[in-house]
Order: C-alpha cells, then structure tokens, then sequence
C-alpha cells in the first residue's frame, strides 16, 4: 500500500509526488513557499505516488497531443497533395488522428511487444506502464529529431520539444545534486525516499 | 445455465470493457491517460440510452437547460465516470490511492464511536466503491458493502472474482440478489456492531422500493436501509464520494438521520426519514450533477 501524509495541505508540493524532474524541481522550490504559508483547515490524506500530480500530467498530455499533432499536420500537407477546404479539414482532424495513433502504439507495445518478451524471457509481467512510458517518449523523441531537420513551420515545434528534453534532463542532474536534501524531506514526511 | 452469446460481451455493460479497462490501467503511461479518456469518453457517448437517460436526469436537475448544453454537460458525466471507474481499477490492482478531503468528520468519528452499527447510505456518485474501500481502511469496524448485481453474467462472474482477489481485511461486499435472505444477515451484522454500505439512489429489480420525490419528480428509493435502520434502530449516515479532479476526491459525511417509530402507521415514519435522505441527496446532486453517475431517466414522467 501507499504511504500516505496525513493533515499536511503542503505536502501536496513533495516533490514525490511529481514524475518529470522539470516538474519534480519546480515542485521543490513551490513546497518551500507553501511550508511556510499553508494553514491546517481541514482533514486531508495525500497520496506519495509519482505520478499524483493532476497539473503535471495534463500538461504533459497536453503537449505531446500538440507536438505529435503538428508532426502529423505537416507530414500530411507535405506528402499528400490535398488543397483548399480538404488540406483545412485534415488539418483541424489531426489532434484526433494523434490521439488515435498515441493509443496504437500502445496497443501495439502491449500486445505484441510484451507477450513476445513473456514467451521468450519465460516471465508473466502484467504492468507494462513503464515501457509503454519509455516507448512513447523515445517515439516523440525520434520524430522531433526528424523534423527538426525538416523546412517550414514544424522545425521550431520540434526545437522546442528538444529543448524540453533537454530542460528535463538539466533538471534531473540538478536534483541529483540535491537528493540528499530530497531523501531528507521524504523522511521527514514519511515516505520513501524516490531516485532520480 | 445458458451462457450470453459471445458477442454479448462486447455491449456497454459486457465483460469485454472490463477487462479492456484493467488492460489499460496496467498499460496506459500515465501522461498520455487524459488523451486516453478523453477519446474513449466521447467513443461511449455512441451508447444511446446511456446518453439520453443522463440527458434527461439534466432536465430535471438544470430546468431550462437547451439540449445542446445537457449534450455537453453529458459528456461531462461520462468523462468523470471514465475517470472514476479508472481510479478504482487502478486501487484494485495497483493499490494507488488518490487524495481525499474530508467534510464532516465529526459525523465520521461519531460513528465510530457509538457501539451500536450503523448505515452508510450512499448514491451513485464519484468513487462509491474508492470510498468505501477507504472507509473500511480507516475504521475499526468491518464493513459489508452491498451492491446491485451486473446485469451481464460474465461481467458478474468477473467483478464477483476481482472483489475475492482484491477485497481488504475490514471489508465484505454481498450482492442484493436475493432481497429476502440478505435482509436477515443484514440485520444480524447491524445488531453484532458493523456498519453496512447501500446505496440509496436507484431501485433495482427485485428490490423494495418507497415513493418519494427528486427534484419535484416522483421517483422510487430503495426501502430496505430505512427499514432495517427501523427494526435494528441504528442511524443512518449518508455518505458522498465526490471527484474533485484528477485522482483527488472529498468525502463528504452529513449529520445522521434517525429512523425513530413515533406513531403506529410505520410507512409515515420510514416518510420522514426517506424525505430526510433525498433532501440531503438532492443538494448534492444539485452541486456536483457532473458525477451523479444514473444513466437511466431516475422518474418515470422523463422516460
């Protein structure tokens, strides 16, 4: 079972409770803020999960749904010749197509990939979010390379995308750097200390 | 027994989704989950007398409302639902739990107080199931749950098996199938000190039923809490699990309603109490419509 932080409203910014080391920074330096301002008004149990964070999570969705869906409009106005009211149309339906093609992949990972790993490594792994997450973001990771290099106005969208790879990255070195004061802060509030 | 033909299984109440369902919660990346609900929930607005039953519950509930809105507002019910039935199949399986929020406390504890039992009357409301698991962690007593029956029979088989495999220590969950046998272990676990779980919102077959009214409607309440709150003379706390986001809930405890027989005309006394109940249900209701989760018209003048 979870650990859960009783009556502690502030605890709501543990940095614990984030996935992304962006997010996991940002969370540490908002638990600051609200540990010194927050007042006990009600009962309340927060969960020590990873993945709590409703604003992290959202925005995460949000903006793959947009890069991919830039990818795919400009894959599709490149490479098919649709004009006019068509070309408008298949464009305003690409955050569906997205949407679907996001659920395909991992379908595909989790039927194919999966139980083709279980038959061969003989194992009968059942939660598979971990490589799904993996497979998803190196998918996007790959089609931002490959349009970074392309013309026109997909390449800033792909730079952009780099560029928040590349944020996160930076922000898990800084938290490794911090962990020991992290580790602290887990223990201090009774949950288990969480690496990188 | 006759089994379901295969296809069965893939209708909006069939195992097919269930199972579908808990696929998802262990292959989903948890960022790309709102894309994922968000898309499946506008797939289940197809299903047609879900859509309209929520959309004339709106009617009753935001008079005045154009359909275009409730249409909306529907997509709304069916988007917490998606969210809630996620969130207790993540719990099941994975034993992740969201942060709760509690009102009413004092009730709470009040309960646990008493040496008597005790009611929890509850509605179809936010994570019901998320709630009561909740309830049974954090209180000393244990807990029977009981719940309307699937209508499909593999889906029953399955929920049936899910509930044995992941059910905790404090809690037990019984099927109202046979009215007439449960009342009586019902009784017995009220009178030995244990708090019973009902929900308290929607009649189903083969259940006693009182006359009552819903936001002006006539409409029909299960009997049985009130009943045998009557004959063990326990009080009744209503209860509401209300979702206020993502993997974020309140629980909501209301000030006990007592079920005392003051005159000789039993139905007047049971009146008052059920009057007590929807009154407290209908408020809620009224603020948190997105998740009153009755996909059928709850009176019968808006089927």
């Amino acid at each position: 079972m979870m650990r859960v932080v009783w009556d502690h409203p502030e605890a709501r910014w543990l940095p614990s409770r984030f996935r992304f080391a962006v997010f996991r920074l940002f969370a540490w330096y908002r638990f600051r803020a609200a540990a010194t301002q927050t007042q006990r008004l009600d009962r309340v149990a927060l969960a020590i999960d990873r993945d709590q964070s409703a604003v992290e999570q959202y925005s995460i969705a949000a903006w793959t749904l947009l890069t991919q869906s830039c990818y795919l409009a400009a894959f599709i106005t490149s490479r098919w010749h649709v004009a006019g009211p068509w070309r408008a149309l298949a464009v305003a339906l690409t955050p569906f197509l997205a949407a679907v093609l996001v659920e395909i992949t991992f379908i595909a990972t989790g039927a194919v990939l999966v139980p083709l790993w279980n038959a061969t490594a003989g194992s009968r792994i059942e939660n598979n979010i971990r490589l799904n997450s993996i497979v998803q973001m190196a998918i996007l990771l790959l089609a931002s390379a490959y349009f970074a290099g392309a013309a026109g106005w997909v390449r800033p969208v792909a730079w952009i995308a780099i560029a928040v790879f590349a944020m996160n990255g930076a922000a898990a070195v800084v938290l490794f750097a911090m962990r020991r004061r992290l580790e602290a802060l887990d223990r201090e509030y009774g949950s288990p200390p969480c690496a990188g | 027994m006759i089994r379901n033909a295969w296809w069965k299984r893939f209708l909006v109440r069939g195992v097919f989704w269930r199972q579908f369902l808990r696929w998802a919660v262990l292959n989903v990346p948890l960022f790309i989950e709102p894309i994922v609900e968000a898309s499946w929930t506008l797939f289940f607005l197809l299903w047609g007398p879900g859509r309209r039953g929520v959309m004339r519950n709106l009617t009753a509930i935001k008079p005045g409302s154009s359909a275009l809105v409730n249409f909306l507002r529907t997509y709304r019910v069916f988007w917490n639902f998606a969210w809630t039935i996620t969130d207790t199949v993540r719990f099941k399986e994975l034993h992740v739990i969201p942060d709760w929020e509690f009102t009413g406390w004092e009730h709470f504890k009040e309960m646990e107080s008493r040496p008597e039992g005790a009611i929890i009357l509850t509605a179809h409301m936010g994570s019901y199931d998320l709630g009561v698991h909740l309830f049974a962690e954090m209180s000393e007593r244990r807990i029977m749950m009981i719940r309307a029956p699937e209508r499909d029979e593999r889906t029953r088989e399955y929920e049936a098996a899910m509930h044995e495999r992941t059910l905790g220590q404090g809690l037990r969950i019984n099927f109202n199938t046979k009215a007439a046998e449960l009342a009586f272990e019902l009784l017995e676990a009220v009178n030995a000190g244990k708090i019973v779980a009902i929900q308290g919102d929607r009649v189903t077959e083969g259940i006693g039923s009182f006359p009552a009214k819903l936001f002006g409607k006539p409409t029909l309440i299960p009997s049985g809490p009130f009943a045998l709150a009557m004959a063990a003379r326990v009080r009744i706390y209503p209860l509401f699990v209300v979702r206020l986001g993502r993997r974020r809930y309140r629980l909501i405890t209301c000030p006990p309603i007592e079920v005392v027989r003051r005159s000789r005309n039993r139905d007047e006394d049971l009146a008052i109490a059920v009057a007590a109940w929807t009154e407290r249900l209908e408020q809620v209701i009224r603020e948190t419509w997105y998740q009153w989760f009755t996909f059928e018209p709850f009176a019968e003048d808006l089927a």
